[in-house]
């Protein structure tokens, strides 16, 4: 987003939608495409937010039409405001929702497709030919290994009855 | 401490969301703004507003 002040909103819609937040990264550039320039204008920026609530990976596809909803929501002129890319965690990959269509996505309904983002494997995070430069970047992904110990964490501690 | 430079960067306070730090015995992030620490249990940090401590003078 171009305009820091929706961040409130949007993430209040987000809080209504998914539950709460439990890791929330400062603002970062979003300098590494211009394709969302024409709609949303420059220079933008980005946070990442990643949600208390565990959810089945089937449920990618809802999510994105919710994101979508949101996205909708802060219209002007027909040009969004605001442009949210949902995903999920494994403990073997990250994956993010997006309504393009390339050979590399796999169709999950509703019009959406999932992006294999990221793998890990050998403790780390390897991209991939087609993952997008700002999600190989070293904050993005000092901040994805956090969220996914932290994920597996919860996980673990969820199944063996511990609260935290 | 595990937390690493990256990470302490990008971190942000989940109530006002701005910066965090390292508190100096390393296991907790502290938000001045908020009078917050965030605990860091396991190298993981419990950025929950509802489990956050009042900082003490």
């Amino acid at each position: 987003m171009k305009d820091k002040k929706l961040d409130e909103q949007v993430a209040e819609g987000l809080i209504q939608q998914f539950g709460a937040m439990d890791v929330i990264s400062s603002w970062l550039p979003f300098d590494y495409t211009e394709y969302y320039q024409s709609e949303m204008g420059a220079p933008l920026f980005r946070r990442m937010f990643s949600f208390k609530e565990l959810i089945d990976q089937g449920a990618l596809a809802n999510i994105k039409t919710v994101t979508n909803s949101i996205e909708e929501k802060y219209c002007t002129n027909n040009k969004r405001l605001v442009n949210i890319d949902p995903g999920y965690m494994l403990p073997s990959r990250f994956v993010l929702a997006t309504g393009k269509n390339y050979a590399h996505r796999i169709y999950i309904g509703k019009g959406i497709y999932a992006d294999l983002t990221l793998i890990y494997t050998k403790g780390e995070f390897t991209t991939l030919p087609w993952t997008y430069p700002d999600y190989a970047a070293k904050h993005m992904l000092a901040y994805l290994l956090m969220v996914r110990k932290k994920y597996i964490s919860d996980y673990k501690n969820k199944f063996s009855g511990k609260n935290e | 401490m595990s937390i690493n430079r990256e990470l302490l960067d990008i971190l942000a306070c989940p109530k006002c969301k701005g910066d965090i730090y390292l508190n100096d015995s390393g296991d907790g992030l502290i938000c001045d703004k908020c009078k917050l620490i965030y605990e860091i249990k396991d190298d993981i940090p419990i950025m929950l507003i509802e489990k956050a401590k009042p900082v003490t003078p």
